[in-house]
């Protein structure tokens, strides 16, 4: 089976599933605004907007906007590979997974493929309305533009995924606690909803050797109209991706020692 | 009974608090979706303003934010994992009423509640200021987080019945737990909100205990006097009870007609 065969039947899984069950797509759709709508609630309600664009630069209509829609993008993508195997395990199917002749490797790089798919959605029904509104046809380019930049956030976000999955799923017991508590704490890091630049030193750092919070940072820097020219965002994309690459390898190896794992151990159904 | 009872608790506390550190990772878990979405809401506010009054005002939105969740997951959406893993046949053999569970669900998730509400307290003091609740007047408090319950129960009945009849699917549920404390005035005193939700809010029964409990414990009016929220608030919470109740048992007598509906996963 050729890697362009693994993605069509990813495709014809994911699609089935969210044809079938169309709240799916109805979720991925309103997320966006449902989260604006949470935080800005309260924070209009005790604060004020224009304290918000006094230390963000954005406003927070448009930041929280885009904060859900990276959210949902990174969320959709990540987690389709973070539980997979969980729920692999839980249907009972992981046994046929595990004795399927596909390379592991290639079926979870296949595994975000079709949820860009629906960030492309998410973001033409949250993002773009919203930016048209305030900005007109400008915004609608901006609008695409960031929605191109959320799909490579979540595509960025991939490799390191990768690499936790394997070695929480490779370690045994009720894994599924951990990678709980490690998917807010990417999220926090990335930056979606606290700007990278506003957070403590430690948290910076950390959020650094992230690669999807870079082009985080890009989009920030756009929307908040800081871009002097082309070179700043292309830079910040430059060393998501240089982090994706240097994630690839630890990330391919994580793979196989949680394939091993479940070789050695047997898998539970 | 009293030993289905003790082995319903204990089975839930060993798999919810004890087993595989559960209580550590559940709050730390717990802890970072809330830092997630209440760190840019400190953005939000003015120097002028004191950061105690806003951590007590978000303190608040957490705990009625938090009481929805409890209802939605640990309560109606128990009867959907039992349906996952084929349990809820063996508890309809046994004979017994499905509501035998709860002895084990409830104590397990108020307690859980108690230690996340004081890690929120914990946290908001770290990143602002110690919220500054106090409770002003004991009994609207009392009043208020009575009917609070009877609201939150009658929710888990509905949202449970809907459940084991048609087999409810998580983004639906998800949906929910969103989207009704944004609607209904959970989060926000109902007077700083827009006016259509205000009247929204007012015709549900979810808007007046969250109105009362923070007018208790944070001094904000609510929007109608207090006499008519606690007489509207008593009277959309006993309904809604009422309602829920019978609303379950005609989809538990369908259940039990028609046999458990085949569920796929969340």
């Amino acid at each position: 089976m050729s890697f362009k065969d693994i993605i069509v039947a990813e495709f014809r899984f994911v699609y089935a599933d969210v044809f079938r069950r169309k709240s799916i797509l109805f979720m991925f759709i309103t997320y966006p605004y449902m989260l604006t709508a949470f935080v800005l609630l309260i924070g209009y309600s005790m604060g004020s907007a224009s304290v918000f664009m006094e230390r963000v630069g954005i406003d927070p209509a448009i930041f929280f906007i885009v904060a859900g829609f990276t959210l949902m993008a990174i969320l959709g993508v990540g987690d389709d590979l973070l539980w997979r195997p969980l729920f692999d395990e839980w249907m009972g199917t992981l046994p046929y997974v595990m004795a399927s002749p596909v390379s592991r490797i290639q079926h979870y790089l296949a595994i975000p493929i079709p949820r860009l798919i629906l960030v492309l959605i998410s973001g033409s029904t949250s993002v773009v309305p919203v930016l048209v509104y305030y900005y007109g046809l400008q915004g609608l380019y901006e609008g695409l533009a960031i929605i191109i930049m959320a799909g490579l956030a979540s595509l960025m976000s991939v490799t390191l995924v990768m690499v936790i999955m394997g070695i929480v799923y490779g370690m045994g017991g009720e894994n599924w606690r951990i990678i709980n508590v490690l998917r807010p704490l990417f999220l926090i890091l990335v930056g979606a909803y606290y700007p990278r630049y506003l957070m403590p030193l430690a948290g910076r750092i950390v959020s650094w050797i992230i690669p999807s919070s870079h082009v985080i940072e890009a989009i920030h820097k756009m929307i908040a109209g800081l871009v002097s020219g082309p070179i700043d965002i292309l830079m910040l994309l430059g060393i998501a991706t240089a982090l994706f690459i240097l994630y690839a390898p630890p990330g391919v190896k994580s793979i196989i020692y949680w394939e091993k794992s479940k070789m050695r151990e047997g898998v539970n159904v | 009974m009293m030993e289905a009872v003790k082995a319903v608790l204990k089975a839930y506390f060993t798999t919810e608090l004890i087993r595989s550190r559960g209580l550590v990772f559940g709050l730390m878990n717990m802890i970072l979706w809330i830092l997630l979405f209440t760190a840019p809401i400190i953005l939000f506010r003015p120097p002028n303003t004191d950061p105690s009054v806003m951590s007590a005002y978000a303190f608040a939105a957490v705990l009625v934010f938090m009481s929805y969740s409890m209802a939605t997951w640990d309560w109606a959406w128990e009867l959907r994992w039992l349906m996952t893993r084929g349990l809820l046949e063996y508890i309809i053999a046994s004979g017994r009423s499905i509501f035998i569970l709860y002895v084990g669900v409830l104590p397990v998730s108020f307690m859980w509640m108690v230690l996340a509400l004081t890690l929120v307290y914990g946290l908001l003091s770290l990143l602002a200021a110690p919220p500054a609740i106090a409770v002003y007047d004991p009994l609207i408090m009392i009043i208020g987080f009575t009917l609070f319950l009877m609201v939150l129960f009658a929710h888990a009945l509905i949202l449970g019945g809907t459940t084991i009849s048609v087999g409810t699917s998580g983004p639906v549920m998800e949906f929910i737990s969103w989207i009704l404390p944004i609607a209904t005035g959970g989060l926000v005193p109902l007077r700083n909100m827009p006016v259509v939700i205000q009247r929204i809010a007012i015709y549900t029964p979810y808007s007046y205990p969250a109105e009362l409990i923070r007018y208790s414990i944070l001094g904000v009016e609510p929007i109608l006097s207090l006499q008519e929220t606690i007489l509207y608030g008593s009277l959309f919470a006993i309904s809604y009870f009422i309602a829920g109740l019978i609303y379950f048992k005609i989809q538990l007598k369908k259940l039990l007609k028609e046999g458990p509906k085949t569920v796929g996963m969340y």
